[in-house]
């Protein structure tokens, strides 16, 4: 059988999916990252080895998320593609008519506008990381609700508070200030719900025009609480696609099966995953940039070298 | 007696003016060298809290030069255009010699006052060269080879960024934004170049003639900064030249002047041809992937979208 393999490494979590020839998923796999997106990537080459057929053969394999390049080394990727083009590709290709991408992550948020299935628009979160999955994350353990609650809390919210949506610092705080006053934790968390769609639309949504079909994917999509603020900010039906956790990773496996000419350079799954496989870093002493040169080494080989600013060590 | 001159801020906009200059009154120069992590690290060390990156570069500039030169170089620059309007440099412009003052005592400045309702820049370059013991005849004239010198040059880059945007082929993307931080490699994180790696050409507004906001007729929105008036009026012409597809704006948090022209421009783009912008925000971070990200998704874009049109 033939299939392609497409891996999303990110911030927070990783992602990985197989499809075959048709374009069909037959394997996927979501994971956090927990700061070590070696063995992230390793765990999510073995989960998705488990699910395929006894006979498979990786015709093309691609890489994307912010840590695309260590990835696309690790495995030795034909395509080490950005997250916009994957997410776009990956929803233009499952829904005839999409014209409009919330994507939000465990770091990045983006907003990518669609017309006649290519991308004409993107925003991305600027300096920095505020209203986005990590937050969500942190506020949950500091509610003591397990992220999973997070969304079902917010829909039987009653009256959500208004929180400051401006800063992930000044919602904590204003958070801490409502939850002092007595109210609610249901309307906080459906408050915090709204404040994250309000940054997002300030943010990223200015002068950019919103239309239906609205697709809403990342890890965030997960949370109900946020479809639902997305909804009625926007007094409209958004949908949350099947694989929303995994469409990055669609998406550079489509790349994969679209664009590969010629075999695939692919270590295969058993050599990506027994793989002695390390990045070290160093600095380098040469000028006073000191630039952090991060090494690949397979098995005890430097496989790639990168991180200079004058190129040097590439 | 030697000159320090720090290569940040100003000196992105005035050079080779400043180094002519001195030169032709026999003074040494001493330049402090390009942006490295170490002179940013020292500047962003002794920064008041609420500045902008630009500035703790210059800091640090001005840092490597303390105890190196006698002297250093760090210019006031108040108002550079008075008609049609008044047009400022921004506050921390004018309140540049102050700041270096109070944060490195121990340096010893000299001060170039460009106010034009003041007196001209000529006069300006005098009075420094007087304070520095030279006659103003001397300073005249070192002034006025200065500026010739300082032409030539921008001439030269002018014509080689008019070559790009006539060549034919590649996708070109219009980069908007102040002279410190485009022509400043570590500032910007490579972002020029690293545009250029994904295959694009790059037209440098400072490259451009654009004018001054104030030369076209009737304008909506003048603003009141100069430099300011530059990237908007540069950002109109990039508008309205459809060989470019895209622009990028490169701007710096905490710049209180560019926060109000970013929204200008982006209340204007597409008025003429349809171009997009992207807004790239740079700040302390040293992660390049970021960055990489956003200019890798913007070129692809771009070129899909041009491949869609022919």
């Amino acid at each position: 059988m033939k299939c392609y393999l497409g891996i999303d490494v990110g911030s927070i979590s990783a992602k990985g999916v197989v499809i075959d020839d048709d374009r069909q998923v037959i394997s996927d796999c979501y994971l956090r990252t927990l700061g070590n997106p070696i063995a992230a990537t390793k765990d999510v080459l073995r989960n998705l080895r488990e699910n395929l057929p006894p006979r498979f053969s990786v015709r093309g394999s691609a890489t994307t998320g912010s840590a695309r390049r260590l990835a696309g080394i690790m495995i030795n990727a034909d395509i080490v593609k950005n997250e916009i083009i994957a997410h776009a590709v990956a929803a233009c290709h499952r829904y005839k008519g999409v014209q409009t991408i919330i994507e939000i992550g465990g770091q990045d948020s983006k907003l990518i506008i669609i017309r006649d299935s290519i991308p004409v628009d993107f925003a991305m979160n600027t300096v920095c990381a505020a209203g986005t999955g990590s937050f969500l994350d942190h506020q949950a353990i500091r509610l003591g609700l397990p992220i999973e609650e997070f969304g079902k809390l917010a829909l039987k919210a009653d009256n959500p508070v208004h929180i400051a949506s401006r800063c992930t610092v000044f919602a904590e705080s204003d958070m801490i200030h409502k939850t002092q006053l007595g109210i609610e934790r249901n309307d906080i968390v459906a408050g915090l719900c709204e404040a994250i769609v309000r940054n997002y639309l300030n943010v990223l949504a200015k002068g950019k025009e919103m239309k239906s079909l609205i697709l809403f994917q990342g890890g965030v999509a997960a949370n109900t609480g946020v479809k639902v603020a997305f909804e009625k900010a926007l007094g409209m039906r958004i949908e949350v696609p099947e694989y929303f956790l995994v469409m990055g990773a669609i998406g550079a496996a489509l790349l994969a099966r679209f664009q590969m000419q010629g075999p695939s350079k692919f270590i295969g799954f058993d050599r990506s995953v027994d793989q002695e496989f390390q990045s070290r870093g160093f600095e380098c002493p040469d000028c006073p940039n000191q630039c952090e040169i991060v090494e690949a080494v397979r098995d005890g080989e430097v496989v790639a070298r990168y991180g200079s600013r004058c190129g040097k060590w590439e | 007696m030697a000159v320090g001159i720090p290569q940040a801020l100003g000196y992105h906009y005035y050079n080779p003016l400043w180094t002519t200059f001195f030169r032709d009154l026999g003074i040494e120069v001493v330049m402090s060298g390009q942006t490295d992590r170490k002179k940013l690290d020292r500047g962003i060390n002794i920064a008041p809290g609420e500045t902008c990156l630009p500035l703790k570069c210059y800091l640090g500039h001005a840092l490597a030069l303390a105890g190196k030169t006698e002297r250093i170089l760090v210019p006031r620059l108040v108002c550079l255009r008075t008609k049609p309007a008044i047009r400022l440099g921004c506050p921390k412009m004018i309140g540049l010699p102050d700041m270096i003052r109070a944060l490195i005592p121990d340096a010893s400045i000299v001060t170039v006052n460009i106010d034009l309702r003041q007196q001209s820049e000529e006069a300006s370059y005098a009075a420094l060269a007087r304070e520095l013991g030279f006659p103003a005849r001397r300073a005249r004239q070192a002034y006025a080879h200065g500026v010739d010198v300082a032409r030539a040059r921008q001439n030269e880059r002018i014509a080689l960024a008019r070559a790009s945007v006539e060549s034919n082929g590649r996708l070109k993307i219009g980069m908007l934004g102040h002279a410190y931080l485009l022509y400043d490699d570590f500032l910007n994180l490579g972002l020029l170049k690293k545009t250029r790696a994904t295959g694009a050409t790059v037209i440098n507004c400072r490259e451009i003639e654009a004018g001054d906001i104030d030369d076209g007729p009737g304008d909506i929105h003048p603003l009141s900064w100069y430099f300011e008036n530059h990237v908007l009026s540069a950002a109109r012409r990039f508008c309205t030249d459809e060989r470019i597809s895209g622009i990028v704006y490169l701007c710096s948090f905490g710049c209180g002047a560019a926060s109000i022209t970013a929204e200008v421009i982006e209340s204007e783009i597409g008025r003429g041809h349809p171009v997009h912008m992207l807004k790239v925000v740079l700040d302390e971070h040293t992660g390049e992937t970021g960055i990489a990200t956003r200019i890798e998704s913007f070129v692809d874009m771009l070129n899909l979208r041009r491949e869609r049109e022919l």
